[in-house]
């Protein structure tokens, strides 16, 4: 119970710099504003972490990795992989070669796959080739895709196996949270990371259908996921982020700004709930460093639509300023002449080469 | 007997080399002579302890640093400019005329055996987690001779193929360069079996692979290195693995320790050799010695008492006038790939049709002179012993 002294205080009288504008934004160069304020608990170079998500989860995880932080991998490509080799296998991007992970309902059937709780009905995609078998779940996982469905699905069940272990094993898992919209089976729900068509499986308007889950719904998902998660590995914390890259594309009949806007509102919101719900989870604040309106875009790349070097230097020194045990052993000025260096294309990138695709299949 | 009669030497014979050239298997092939019918052979260790496979060749195709100076030294190749070089024994060249005629020896091309690969296994098992498993759909491998083990990561195929395809690309580039300078003689060795002692594995390499992961490896290194001379017939193939193995795992009587071959395993690595060399064009039998047929023809004035050496070397005449029968059929049929080929490798054809041509014209002479002795034994030993 409070001091009853307190009764008569102000109560934004004690407020620390970063609830106040004059104090967190106003005196700084836009490259310098963190917008992170308290968080819950620190990582170290020791904790195994884990992350997935949309393609700025691939950025995360490869700052995190080359910082030397304990970055678990599940799945590790054999030591003698060339480097083009584990870049067209997918090897070393995530925690698992489980692909981008959009939206928190792909999360969700991620984890029930693994332990065995969620088995879709559609069990394989082909290709542009007759021949070419793709997992629905990752259908980037493998150039050329796999050459039988059996191949598949022995190499899935190799890999839902590493997801259980990478859930069992890991003390921090990183989630950033891209999509609402996404394509799911009529008959189990069974959520897709890129919509089925055009070389990519074969789209078909009596099997699919499009949805855009709702605060509620994310909130939902979210919410069973880390339910099962602290079911089986009650020590892991979880911290959530919310992707600053826009839509590539909108299914709803509006601006894909508009819609982009209501995606990550609810994403945002969703997070906030979740955080409050649960005491093992944290909210690291990628989205506003890079989407406040005081950068002026300059956080861009020319597509004003994937983020550019500098941007993610910014992101990853707070990250590492916020939640790191050892802040001060971490870099933190950013290198502006990395800010126009490309970063590779992800799954959602997929969705506009589909959209360009000349015909249907 | 005085002192002088006890160090009084005697030449044997003159020994063909066999260079066997490559990792640690090369070692118990140091200074060993082995006889065939007369004929001996000295093996030439040549350890290169750094490389491997995957470096036997750059990126531009020039040899590892090592082996070009191992090939310099021992006067194989010609270095002619700062990269290029060239076939000694082909080499346009007073000075190698000189030597060869000083060493009484032909110009032909030197007996080349590589041990390259199993350096490069150990890197490939390596660099897999002990709970790593591929497939091999084309290649027999029963991993149910082996025990049991858990497994968590599952390689793609085509991956892991393409993979070994890259680590000994470099070595199958080499090889064929060194085959297509002129080098007829050059053989490749397949990957000898290691202990199935996980323990003893572990001990003398310092690393833990179970042995279904260490065999089923070898068994595709091996497999891509007969797809190799497959498609490269000019150069040849020892294949040990099959003698060397008791279903599916190492035949013991064959091995010095976890991983090398004994004497008895080097016996049949170039028995198996001398068996191909036989069968090619430029190591054909000496011709029978004039002392040899006097001897023969000095057999009528013998009795029945004296037939048997007689009649062993009637029966060597016919053995080798056998193996001269395969050498001509096989001249010929050099000859005829040889012309085939004349349009695209026409230097090099026509180089090694001129080649043949001397070859088959010494093997039908020898031929005929064998003929001749075998029906001059005959008629004896029919006049004599009826």
């Amino acid at each position: 119970m409070s001091d009853p002294g307190d009764r008569y205080v102000f109560p934004y009288a004690n407020l620390a710099d970063y609830q106040n504008w004059r104090k967190a934004v106003e005196p700084f160069a836009a490259r310098q504003i963190d917008p992170q304020g308290k968080t819950r608990f620190k990582i170290d170079r020791v904790m195994p972490i884990a992350s997935a998500g949309s393609c700025f989860a691939r950025r995360i995880a490869q700052s995190l990795r080359n910082s030397g932080f304990n970055y678990y991998d599940a799945e590790a490509a054999p030591a003698w992989l060339s480097s083009q080799q584990r870049s067209d296998y997918n090897y070393g991007i995530w925690s698992a070669r489980f692909g981008d992970v959009f939206t928190t309902l792909q999360l969700l059937q991620l984890l029930q796959r693994a332990i065995g709780e969620f088995e879709p009905v559609e069990r394989f995609w082909i290709g542009r080739q007759s021949d070419e078998i793709l997992d629905p779940f990752r259908p980037r996982i493998q150039p050329n895709g796999f050459r039988s469905i059996d191949e598949m699905e022995a190499q899935r069940a190799f890999h839902l196996q590493a997801v259980q272990r990478l859930f069992n094993d890991i003390d921090v898992f990183i989630f950033t949270m891209g999509l609402t919209e996404t394509w799911c089976h009529l008959e189990d729900g069974a959520a897709y990371p890129v919509c089925p068509g055009r070389g990519i499986g074969t789209f078909d308007a009596s099997k699919y259908r499009f949805r855009n889950l709702t605060v509620a719904e994310n909130i939902e998902y979210l919410g069973r996921f880390l339910e099962i998660f602290r079911r089986f590995n009650p020590r892991a914390r979880v911290i959530l982020s919310v992707s600053p890259v826009p839509l590539a594309a909108t299914f709803e009949d509006r601006h894909v700004i508009t819609s982009t806007t209501y995606t990550k509102a609810v994403l945002r919101v969703a997070a906030e709930e979740i955080r409050r719900s649960f005491k093992n989870v944290d909210y690291f604040a990628s989205y506003e460093l890079v989407m406040g309106t005081l950068n002026a875009g300059e956080y861009f790349q020319p597509d004003r639509r994937h983020i550019n070097s500098m941007a993610l230097d910014l992101v990853m020194t707070s990250f590492y300023r916020n939640f790191s045990s050892e802040p001060e052993t971490m870099p933190n000025i950013p290198n502006p002449s990395a800010a126009t260096a490309n970063l590779d294309p992800c799954d959602e990138d997929l969705l506009l080469e589909m959209i360009e695709r000349d015909s249907e299949r | 007997m005085t002192k002088e009669n006890e160090t009084q030497l005697e030449i044997v014979s003159r020994a063909t080399p066999i260079y066997v050239v490559g990792d640690s298997h090369c070692l118990i092939f140091r200074d060993l002579v082995f006889e065939q019918r007369g004929r001996y052979f000295v093996t030439k260790a040549k350890f290169l302890p750094a490389l491997y496979a995957r470096i036997f060749t750059d990126d531009e195709s020039a040899f590892n640093a090592a082996l070009f100076e191992t090939l310099r030294d021992e006067r194989l190749i010609r270095p002619d400019g700062s990269r290029a070089w060239a076939a000694t024994h082909l080499t346009d060249s007073p000075f190698v005329d000189g030597a060869a005629g000083l060493s009484e020896q032909k110009r032909s091309a030197p007996i080349l055996v590589f041990f390259l690969g199993g350096g490069d296994l150990f890197y490939f098992i390596k660099g897999m987690d002990a709970q790593t498993d591929f497939s091999l759909d084309a290649i027999p491998f029963d991993s149910g001779q082996f025990p049991a083990r858990p497994i968590s990561a599952m390689l793609d195929q085509k991956l892991v193929f393409e993979s070994v395809g890259q680590i000994l690309g470099p070595l199958f580039r080499g090889l064929r360069l060194l085959e297509r300078a002129g080098f007829s003689n050059v053989y490749l060795h397949t990957i000898p079996p290691d202990t199935i002692d996980d323990r003893e594995y572990e001990r003398l390499s310092g690393h833990f692979a179970p042995a279904v992961l260490r065999y089923k490896s070898s068994v595709l290194f091996n497999a891509m290195l007969r797809e190799f001379t497959r498609q490269n017939p000019r150069i040849g193939l020892i294949d040990t693995w099959d003698k060397t193995t008791v279903g599916g795992k190492r035949d013991d009587r064959f091995s010095l320790d976890g991983f090398h071959f004994n004497k008895l395993g080097a016996r049949l690595t170039i028995e198996q050799l001398v068996r191909q060399l036989n069968g090619r064009l430029s190591v054909m039998p000496s011709p029978p010695s004039p002392d040899l047929i006097r001897v023969v023809t000095e057999a009528s004035r013998v009795d029945e008492s004296n037939a048997a050496p007689f009649r062993a070397s009637a029966a060597r005449f016919s053995d080798m006038h056998e193996m001269l029968e395969e050498s001509l059929a096989q001249v010929h049929s050099e000859k005829e790939r040889a012309e085939a080929e004349l349009a695209t490798f026409r230097r090099i054809a026509e180089e090694r049709l001129t080649e043949i041509h001397t070859l088959t014209e010494t093997a039908e002479q020898r031929l005929r002179l064998l003929q001749e002795c075998h029906a001059e034994v005959q008629r004896l030993l029919a006049q004599r012993f009826p």
